[in-house]
């Protein structure tokens, strides 16, 4: 169970993210749990010493990363979800961010999309850096590597639903998996993500 | 100056999603946004409604999934691709898995340079039209039908008593005469 | 903040800022169903090819043109002001002047937009033309109308034979 103390750790981390990261993970909440399980949230985060008015995210924003950190852990309490809930609160996200889908203008092809993912990091946090390490159309994978990322085990989780989703916009295939070959977590220098399909 | 620059920059943008999501729910016309290789990444509130469906179970589906004519779908994106805009009838296949007739309208999304940038769908159910159409034919063909049943029936009549108007006149000749 | 990281954040957000703009300009353009937006004053302050080519002026002529020069201008008021009032209005049936032609019959649909105060900044307004579907009712009701027309004389002729027959037997019997 999450405590104050850990909270406040959390918040420490240094970096930001983009308001739209924060509401689409709220827009989750309410899809699955309703109006209900968004009020619990709210109280938890305020519990915790962390006030959040929902209603005054703005999307264009930027918000401490520590409390979209936060926010995930306490989701994953609040609601008793698995580590598949938050890779698919990470899918949604890339579902429902209304400004990724409108500067998806890269995303002609897969190989292109690959190229110009890095950009697209940087529009939703301020630090870190995203490499579009490799793409093998032969073998059919690509790899990521996220350096300079080191905020909670929980968000490796939730990035690779996000990167999945971000790839099935543009590859048609009947089965896209994601692994996280390399965590910086693990001692790793950097976090590697590999998505094959068929 | 630099702070100010980046809350304008801010604002600006905030009041221009404010006002796209704004208008993408008041179009009274279903509008989907699909990318070069077909996945859907947008739609409006007028698909939702048409569909069933929410946002989220369509956008990142291929466009295809939504009709019931996939070779049409693919049709209508190769000739939008040589620069041409496609008008056509398609069937919808809601959430419910009802089938509802639409006219299709795609056109073609370009970049300054003229790039292929994907295309938008718009949508119009054409079920009310139809059934309209439909139901004034089929009264036409019962009135023809009936009408070319009488007009049979009275030729019939007519070749087994010739000059039956003549008859007719004979017969109201009669009348007055019985009248007196 | 640093002065390169505000640079920065501020080349990122004018860069989304353009890719906003250049979506609401491509579907405003697409959108086969005439639009606009007026002011609150019943200014046209935007219009799409689609309003352009049904209202008959050029584009130039349009924007700027107050939107009752289109409608009647009672109409149009009561249109506005139920816009107002509810919000958005769905399906109106009204008649559209277009320039230089007869009046054709429309369906309106429109949607108030207000600021965070709660201030009206203008009027979405779109118009559904309702030209060929009625001709198309009414081409279909006229060609039944007749059809039953013609089935009435054809039923009427028979039945005043009838009639004829009955008479002259009644008589017959009479002077019997």
């Amino acid at each position: 169970m999450l405590t104050k103390q850990e909270a406040e750790k959390i918040m420490k981390i240094k970096g930001n993210v983009r308001g739209e990261g924060l509401l689409t993970d709220l827009e989750y909440v309410r899809y699955r749990k309703g109006e209900k399980g968004v009020k619990m949230l709210k109280e938890k985060l305020e519990e915790l010493g962390w006030l959040l008015k929902f209603e005054d995210i703005r999307s264009m924003e930027w918000y401490p990363i520590g409390l979209d950190v936060l926010k995930i852990l306490v989701i994953k309490e609040i609601f008793n979800w698995a580590d598949k809930d938050i890779f698919e609160m990470g899918a949604f996200s890339a579902r429902v961010s209304f400004l990724m889908r409108m500067l998806m203008k890269y995303f002609v092809s897969p190989k292109k999309s690959f190229k110009e993912s890095p950009k697209y990091w940087q529009k939703n946090f301020d630090f870190g850096e995203l490499e579009a390490h490799e793409f093998n159309e032969k073998e059919k994978y690509m790899v990521f590597r996220l350096r300079n990322f080191k905020t909670h085990p929980i968000c490796c989780i939730n990035h690779a639903g996000y990167f999945v989703q971000m790839i099935k916009y543009v590859l048609k295939s009947e089965k896209i998996t994601i692994e996280e070959t390399k965590c910086v977590f693990r001692g790793d220098p950097y976090t590697e993500y590999t998505i094959k399909w068929v | 100056m630099g702070e100010d620059k980046l809350q304008r920059a801010k604002e600006d943008l905030e009041d221009l999603e404010i006002y796209i999501k704004e208008f993408s729910d008041f179009l009274p016309l279903a509008i989907c946004t699909v990318n070069p290789l077909g996945m859907v990444i947008n739609i409006n509130r007028a698909v939702e409604i048409l569909s069933g469906y929410s946002s989220f179970e369509i956008v990142g589906e291929h466009i295809s999934n939504l009709f019931f004519e996939k070779k049409g779908v693919e049709k209508i994106e190769r000739a939008i691709q040589k620069k041409l805009s496609q008008n056509r009838e398609l069937t919808l296949i809601t959430r419910r898995k009802k089938k509802i007739p639409v006219n299709v309208i795609a056109s073609a999304r370009r970049d300054k340079e003229g790039n292929y940038m994907g295309y938008f769908l718009a949508l119009s159910d054409v079920t009310e039209v139809k059934a309209l159409q439909e139901n004034l034919e089929e009264k036409i063909k019962e009135r023809t039908n009936e009408l070319q049943k009488r007009v049979e029936e009275l030729e019939k009549f007519h070749k087994l008593t010739v000059g039956r108007e003549l008859k007719m006149i004979e017969l109201k000749k009669e009348i007055k005469k019985l009248k007196g | 903040m640093v002065i390169d990281e505000k640079d920065k954040k501020i080349s990122l957000l004018l860069e989304d800022l353009a890719a906003l703009e250049t979506y609401i300009s491509d579907i405003f353009t697409f959108s086969p169903l005439p639009l606009c937006f007026i002011s609150p004053l019943g200014v046209i302050l935007e219009s799409n090819p689609a309003f352009v080519k049904i209202s008959r002026f050029s584009f130039d002529e349009i924007i700027g043109k107050a939107i009752e020069e289109l409608f009647n201008k009672k109409e149009i008021e009561e249109l506005v002001n139920d816009t107002l009032e509810k919000g958005t209005i769905g399906g109106r049936e009204m008649l559209f002047s277009p320039k230089g032609r007869k009046e054709i019959l429309v369906q309106v649909f429109t949607k108030a937009r207000k600021e965070e105060k709660g201030e009206i900044v203008g009027y979405f307004i779109s118009l559904f033309d309702l030209t060929k579907i009625k001709k198309t009712e009414n081409e279909l009701r006229e060609r039944v109308e007749e059809l039953e027309k013609f089935h009435k004389l054809t039923v009427g002729r028979e039945l005043k034979m009838v009639e004829l027959k009955e008479k002259i037997k009644e008589l017959e019997t009479k002077n019997n």
